[in-house]
């Protein structure tokens, strides 16, 4: 059965785009802010171990509503990692580039302003 | 089983061309997890479920485990110890909180090895937190 481990106010968390990483039991998590919604996945890359979550926060182009031009969803959702630039997706920790490839994830839960992961 | 002292430190440049969860070595060729803390078998397990590089637990600069300086001194002191980074990229400190109080800043660093180094001795660390405590 999975414990609920503290590890951020919702405080720290205010904005879109916002990240916020701890230590849980020897393991790094990351909990970051995309849509209004709180999103956990490791701080480890699939690659090689970098420190997936301590890099840049982006979007992504896709195409437009128009079906032939391209547009930019600036939602922060998207994950580089510093190390070799491997991407995912923070929303699921599903590689952007490569779909077989996948960092754990957690549940999160709130209550009384504080955010918790289970693991 | 740890491979802190034995392995020269490579670059991350140096790993770019590896394969996803390549790794030179398999530190729990000989081990019984089971006989692990359940702290260090979860870790463990997480990166095998995901096919990672083998879980190697965050320490300090002297080798000790963070986890296991920190599960101790919460049993001994009594207080409740997180060390967390707020909005934090590659170089950033993190922050460590004594019963949700921040106390200081602590450097740290992913060795390319695999694991997370805290940048000072697991003694520092203890006296920052008894003092916090006090």
């Amino acid at each position: 059965m999975a414990t609920r481990h503290l590890v951020a106010e919702e405080s720290e968390l205010a904005e879109d785009g916002d990240r916020v990483l701890t230590d849980v039991r020897g393991t790094e998590v990351a909990v970051f802010r995309v849509d209004g919604e709180f999103h956990a996945l490791a701080n480890f890359c699939v690659h090689q171990g970098g420190p997936l979550c301590e890099g840049e926060l982006s979007g992504e182009y896709g195409v437009a509503d128009d079906g032939w031009t391209w547009a930019y969803d600036d939602r922060q959702k998207n994950i580089t990692c510093p190390w070799h630039g491997w991407r995912f997706d923070v929303r699921d920790g599903e590689s952007i580039d490569d779909d077989q490839y996948r960092v754990p994830t957690y549940d999160v839960e709130t209550e009384d302003g504080a955010v918790y992961i289970l693991r | 089983m740890d491979d802190c002292e034995s392995s020269p430190e490579p670059d991350p440049a140096g790993l770019e061309t590896r394969r996803p969860g390549e790794d030179p070595e398999d530190p729990y060729e000989d081990v019984d997890i089971e006989t692990l803390p359940d702290w260090w078998r979860e870790g463990v397990e997480l990166h095998r479920e995901y096919d990672l590089r083998p879980y190697r637990p965050p320490r300090f600069t002297d080798g000790a485990f963070t986890q296991a300086v920190i599960v101790d001194l919460e049993a001994e002191v009594g207080v409740e110890i997180r060390l967390s980074g707020l909005d934090t990229q590659q170089g950033v400190e993190w922050t460590l909180l004594v019963d949700g109080e921040p106390v200081t800043t602590l450097p740290r660093q992913r060795s390319p090895n695999g694991y997370t180094v805290y940048g000072l001795s697991s003694a520092a660390f203890e006296r920052l937190v008894r003092e916090a405590a006090d």
